[in-house]
């Protein structure tokens, strides 16, 4: 009887999660799918046929792509690197604060990421084109003479990287953090640690998945943000991003785009899988 | 104190300690001498500063003012890590990334001159067996009961062999049974370790079992401090009659040294507190077991009423009322019967009282 009742609240629960694999298999898995098999199919024109072959993957690792997937690398590393050193030492010090601080600097943190962020990245426009607030403040104060002439550079696409992202690191470090039991710090310097060794073996190791996250979060993104790079950098810093963009707009090569986007998706799953182990404690 | 602690050198010296957060003094002007080897407890309720003492000994806290010495070297404002005092965190501060031989090894393991490997296992080997918890060297903290958390964290803080252990109410998240179990190992462990323990807690029965003195704390400072003995018989303070044990508080007027009455009856008190005039009121404290019921040839008599009679384990405790004052007599064995409304003529010894102070103005 009492058994009866539970395989059928068993059962209820598995008919109630089904929209949710439907969803999933419909719209997740379903568009991967499509677009791994596209990017093995045979350009042919403006359009393509299912004629199997591994040309467009050639491709990709032909040399322009390679570059283009190489200084792609190269902005993400740079931008993530400077994500970690800006936003782990900001998140860990915004949760350190008495509670209400740390509330306070949280929101702060996170309420200007409510406006769309094509938005904010014209207002750096506004702050690093020649004779801009950038360039008059410096001028002003005697740093420099003539103006910068930033926007449209290499730094400029940098800076817009670290701005849009520098959130996602924030917020998951702030939240790990936040749950750091203090007495283990205090436990780590009572029994003999300085403050640099408690912060080695007990602060980092502990705060670990949430710069894991933050990682994960900005190193994926930073590949892919190709509008940052078209608004702040011209067209001068090309990314896979943009690489992908053109394909499938302007030159209409549906299965180069397809085995590029995959290529990317394999490189980011990659380093996700590397990033977000479980550590040993929780598995 | 037995003698054998008198004799051991001073470990550690508090001179004139002060500490306040914002407006409230957490810790007023306290002084006292810690002998190597012995075993101290600081006993109070919540918030009377117990553990900001603690914290200001380890050094997580410094003081607003005073001085701490340990060895004879001033630490008062030295980083926690450069004194050679270990604590048990109240909820034991295990690190949760680490397992069992990782944790007891981490003080060994950051030390500036590093044991080799081999000598760090057999450290941890030996200090896990003190607490009996060898096997457990790969078990995550996490997977852990919380007496077996209590023991790593007492092996962690012990390898290093520190010259002080301050240990925070470390039996207060175990229940009954555990924490009787754990005073004695507690006990023991120290004697075996010859380490100077300051133990804190807030439940006097583990106070007067363990330690060989105990001050009691309040408002931040020290009401009294002796062996248990002295603080159970000799109580100072109405406070600390009415914290430690079972006591009559009984109003009385001072007449002369060793004598005051109580409800017209005169009893032969021992002189406690500062110097009263006659016919001042003092508080004299009797410990229940002391009063015994009916006449006795030594001992001054009162009258009273039986207002409740309750029995636990052996022990009958009949409570009366004399003359407005609620007096508590406990007796061995149930050999008598008495019930609520029955007239009883209770005796307290000769000396059996203590007169102490009031302490409103402490």
């Amino acid at each position: 009887m009492k058994n009866g009742i539970r395989k059928r609240k068993a059962a209820l629960s598995t008919l109630a999660s089904l929209p949710l694999y439907l969803f999933t298999l419909v719209f997740v898995l379903g568009p991967l799918i499509l677009m791994i098999a596209l990017s093995f199919s045979t350009r042919d024109g403006w359009d393509y046929t299912s004629v199997f072959t591994l040309e467009n993957y050639a491709e990709v690792f032909s040399g322009m792509y390679l570059k283009t997937f190489a200084e792609s690398l190269e902005l993400a590393l740079i931008s993530t690197i400077l994500v970690v050193l800006i936003g782990y030492p900001f998140g860990l010090a915004a949760a350190m604060l008495p509670k209400k601080m740390s509330r306070f600097i949280y929101t702060m943190q996170v309420i200007p990421y409510w406006v769309n962020s094509l938005l904010r990245l014209y207002g750096w426009i506004i702050i690093f084109r020649a004779n801009g607030l950038l360039d008059k403040l410096l001028m002003a104060v005697g740093l420099t003479s003539e103006p910068l002439k930033l926007l449209y550079t290499y730094p400029a696409v940098v800076v817009g990287m670290v701005y849009v992202l520098l959130p996602f690191m924030f917020t998951s470090v702030y939240q790990v953090a936040e749950k750091l039991d203090p007495t283990l710090i205090e436990a780590s310097r009572d029994l003999g640690a300085g403050k640099i060794k408690a912060f080695l073996t007990v602060t980092l190791p502990l705060t670990r998945p949430g710069l894991a996250t933050g990682i994960v979060l900005t190193f994926i993104p930073s590949m892919g943000l190709f509008f940052i790079a078209s608004i702040l950098g011209g067209n001068k810093v090309v990314l896979v991003g943009s690489l992908i963009e053109e394909l499938l707009m302007k030159s209409h090569n549906k299965p180069g785009a397809a085995a590029l986007a995959s290529v990317l998706m394999l490189l980011t799953a990659a380093v996700c899988a590397l990033l977000l182990r479980k550590p040993k404690h929780e598995r | 104190m037995d003698k054998n602690t008198r004799q051991n050198e001073i470990i550690l010296s508090v001179k004139g300690v002060s500490k306040a957060f914002g407006d409230t003094k957490v810790i007023r002007d306290l002084s006292f001498d810690v002998h190597e080897g012995e075993f101290l407890t600081i006993l109070g309720s919540s918030g009377c500063g117990k553990t900001t003492l603690l914290r200001i000994i380890s050094g997580l806290e410094i003081p607003d003012g005073g001085e701490i010495f340990l060895a004879g070297d001033n630490i008062t404002s030295a980083d926690p890590n450069k004194r050679d005092v270990n604590t048990v965190f109240q909820n034991y501060a295990l690190f949760p990334h680490m397992n069992v031989f990782d944790n007891v090894a981490y003080p060994l393991k950051i030390a500036k001159n590093k044991p080799q490997t081999a000598e760090i296992a057999r450290r941890v080997a030996d200090a896990l067996a003190l607490v009996r918890m060898s096997g457990f060297e790969k078990r995550f903290p996490s997977s852990l009961s919380g007496g077996q958390k209590q023991r790593v964290a007492i092996a962690r803080a012990v390898i290093s062999a520190p010259k002080i252990l301050l240990l925070d109410e470390p039996l207060g998240a175990l229940d009954l049974n555990l924490r009787r179990e754990m005073q004695g190992e507690l006990k023991k462990l120290q004697k075996d370790l010859g380490i100077t323990f300051i133990y804190i807690t807030h439940d006097q029965e583990e106070a007067l079992n363990m330690s060989d003195r105990v001050a009691v704390m309040k408002n931040g400072r020290f009401l009294q401090i002796g062996t248990p003995s002295e603080i159970y018989d000799s109580p100072e303070y109405v406070y600390i009659a009415r914290f430690v044990g079972d006591s009559n508080i009984l109003p009385c007027t001072y007449v002369s040294e060793n004598t005051v009455k109580f409800a017209g009856t005169t009893l032969t008190v021992r002189e406690g507190g500062r110097g009263h005039t006659s016919g001042d009121t003092v508080f004299v404290s009797v410990r229940g077991e002391k009063i015994t019921v009916g006449a006795n040839d030594n001992s001054s008599t009162v009258n009273g009423v039986v207002d409740d009679v309750s029995f636990s384990g052996g022990v009958m405790r009949i409570s009366c009322n004399v003359h407005g004052t609620g007096i508590t007599t406990l007796r061995y064995g149930l050999d008598m019967s008495v019930s609520a409304g029955d007239q009883l003529e209770l005796s307290i010894p000769p000396y059996a009282g203590v007169i102490c102070e009031k302490d409103e103005d402490v």
